[in-house]
């Protein structure tokens, strides 16, 4: 509840009477005050200009003066007032004094102040309008985005920042929003459209907050311009469209080449084999060793497009994710291996239960990669041990495939996983260079990493990471 | 011991290089059946329903085995096994895949539209013989053919 100082002056100004709100509010008791002139109330600046008089004046000449303005306590302390002074007159019309009210609003004063501070410092640009849809006051914020002042602002329609063709609209919601004021995001759903001062306009999500004013309602809009926002929406968009088209395209690609590409294949085979087998009589060992240098070729390039068909397989595919068992995997995959050359004898090292969440077949891919890698170059060696398992790294699971192989020399690492790339002459050991692009793609996909370390002779060690729970450290309780 | 004329394979194939090698594959196996050729799915289905360049055929008499690949001009493999599955006279014809195409969505297409088997064409004339043997094996000798008029459901 406010309180108010009431008390009465002469014609000249000096105090006549005083009451117990006016002691509380300024400090003076009745008898210390009565007969001083009321320009003890005003902060030495204001007396100096002659304001105590100055509104005396106006007072007597309109009946009535109003100021909000600083004033200041007995002890010397300031308060934030509003003063409202009547002249008193007799019924023959003669000035007999003046009546004085004053209200402490300092408080009212600094919570106004952090209002506007509030709305200052607001990232989005604030418009606050009435009930009438005039604009009362707005934040810089709003100058900047608009491109118009506060001043230029102030009174006019909101709808002022509302494209010209949706006006008539605007004000149609606008009486419909003061029936049912609530906080919500304006036009919900609608791609919303600002207007600046020149005339262009831009995407803005508004959300609008009623408060309530002095004078009734007022509703705060929050304008954010979303134009870079929508940019980045629409690139995004579109490079969505473009990567779902190109993806269309490889797969219509991939299809024509895994139907095409392989049927001269046949025939060249084919044909050399049916010339080897009914003309040999008139081939010379020359003839015959041509025609089968000829069904290699054809054999090694049916079995390249049938690699660059997997490794874009690979990238085509749309990504599952489930739990899987890497031992049993490994396990699976070292056994059809095994199954190839029943005559060797490769000891193979898997850990168990290693498992991780991902796509089961790419996984199973990356398996018979990097196991057939291993089993390929340990074809030499005369006690081949393949081995899988998984450590932790700092905090991440690693997998890896090592082997005592041929291994590699390091300086070629960089070549490892471009797909076409050998460390080894074909005749040595067979393949295309696609495998371990194949898994690198794979892992890639997973979100993890793949890498090689190996010295000649020395053997290789492949590991790759899957994102995945954290390892538990050793010794660690769950 | 009477022979009835053993029953024809309907090879579905639209490169003549793979006719002339699927024949030699054949040969090379001493698969005597009569071969019936169609360059594509036109001439398949001709064939099968009697129509066309087969007009008055028997399309009671049916072929032990169709071979069919996929890619074929004016219409393709997968109408053809459409096609032969919809229409009751065919639904029981064994059909074998037989194509370049190791593709996933062949292989689904294929057997979701009713194929018998799917067979990859290898490049390896070897193991393409090889195939045509077990093949043979298996479609014109182990396999007991459907009921000669089958009660549809």
């Amino acid at each position: 509840m406010r309180d108010y100082a009431i008390f009465t002056l002469d014609t000249e100004g000096r105090v006549a009477s005083w009451n117990a709100a006016a002691q509380r509010i300024k400090g003076w008791r009745a008898d210390e005050v009565i007969g001083r002139h009321f320009s003890i109330f005003y902060p030495p600046e204001d007396v100096a200009q002659g304001k105590p008089e100055a509104e005396l004046r106006r007072a007597a000449a309109e009946g009535y003066a109003e100021d909000d303005g600083w004033r200041m306590r007995k002890d010397g302390s300031r308060f934030w007032a509003n003063v409202e002074i009547t002249s008193l007159r007799d019924p023959e019309g003669q000035l007999r004094g003046f009546g004085k009210i004053t209200c402490d609003l300092t408080r009212r004063r600094h919570a106004e102040a952090r209002f506007r501070q509030l709305v200052e410092g607001a990232p989005d640009a604030l418009v606050i309008s009435d009930r009438r849809g005039r604009i009362q006051l707005v934040n810089s914020q709003a100058e900047r985005i608009f491109g118009w002042t506060r001043s230029e602002l102030v009174g006019q329609p909101i709808e002022t920042l509302v494209p010209p063709r949706f006006r008539g609209v605007h004000v149609g919601d606008r009486a419909k929003y003061a029936n049912a004021p609530a906080v919500r995001p304006m036009g919900a759903g609608l791609d919303l459209l600002a207007v600046r001062k020149d005339g262009s306009e831009f995407p803005a999500e508004i959300s609008l907050s009623p408060i309530e004013g002095d004078d009734g309602p007022l509703v705060i809009a929050a304008v954010r311009d979303v134009t870079a926002r929508r940019t980045m929406e629409r690139a995004l968009r579109e490079a969505k469209d473009n990567a779902e088209a190109a993806n269309r395209e490889l797969e219509a690609f991939s299809y024509s080449v895994s139907h095409d590409l392989r049927a001269p294949l046949r025939s060249i085979d084919g044909f050399s084999q049916a010339l080897l087998e009914d003309y040999t009589a008139r081939l010379d060992d020359a003839g015959q060793d041509y025609l089968r240098r000829v069904r290699t070729a054809a054999q090694r390039m049916a079995q390249l497009i049938d690699d660059l068909l997997q490794l874009s397989r690979v990238s085509r595919a749309a990504l599952t994710s489930e739990p899987v068992d890497l031992s049993a995997l490994a396990r699976s995959v070292a056994t059809e291996l095994q199954k190839t050359r029943p005559d060797r004898s490769t000891e193979f090292v898997i850990a168990e239960g290693i498992a991780t969440r991902g796509d089961a077949r790419l996984l199973r891919l990356v398996f018979e990669n990097l196991l057939g890698n291993a089993w390929k170059f340990t074809a030499r060696v005369a006690a081949p041990r393949i081995e899988v398992g998984m450590t932790a790294q700092d905090g991440e699971r690693v997998f890896y495939v090592r082997d005592n192989g041929a291994g590699f020399d390091m300086r070629y690492v960089d070549k490892l996983f471009r797909a076409f790339q050998r460390l080894h002459a074909v005749a040595d050991f067979p393949g295309t260079g696609i495998g371990l692009a194949t898994v690198q793609r794979i892992v890639r996909r997973h979100g993890g990493r793949v890498w090689a370390e190996a010295s000649i002779d020395g053997g290789a060690t492949f590991s790759f990471t899957l994102p995945g729970p954290a390892p538990a450290e050793p010794g660690a309780t769950p | 011991m009477t022979h009835s004329i053993a029953k024809a394979i309907l090879l579905v194939e639209d490169n003549p290089d793979d006719v002339v090698l699927t024949l030699r594959a054949f040969e090379r196996n001493h698969i005597t059946n009569p071969v019936v050729h169609a360059a594509d799915g036109v001439e398949a289905l001709d064939y099968l329903f009697g129509r066309g360049r087969w007009e008055g055929r028997d399309p009671a008499d049916l072929p032990q085995v169709v071979l069919l690949d996929l890619k074929l001009p004016r219409v393709d493999g997968l109408e053809v096994l459409r096609a032969v599955r919809a229409d009751a006279r065919t639904h029981f014809l064994p059909v074998v895949v037989l194509t370049s195409s190791g593709e996933e969505r062949d292989l689904v297409d294929s057997y979701r539209l009713g194929a018998n088997s799917y067979v990859r064409k290898p490049v390896d004339f070897r193991e393409f013989v090889e195939a045509a043997r077990e093949l043979g094996l298996y479609w014109l000798v182990l396999n007991q053919a459907p009921p000669k008029d089958p009660v549809v459901p």
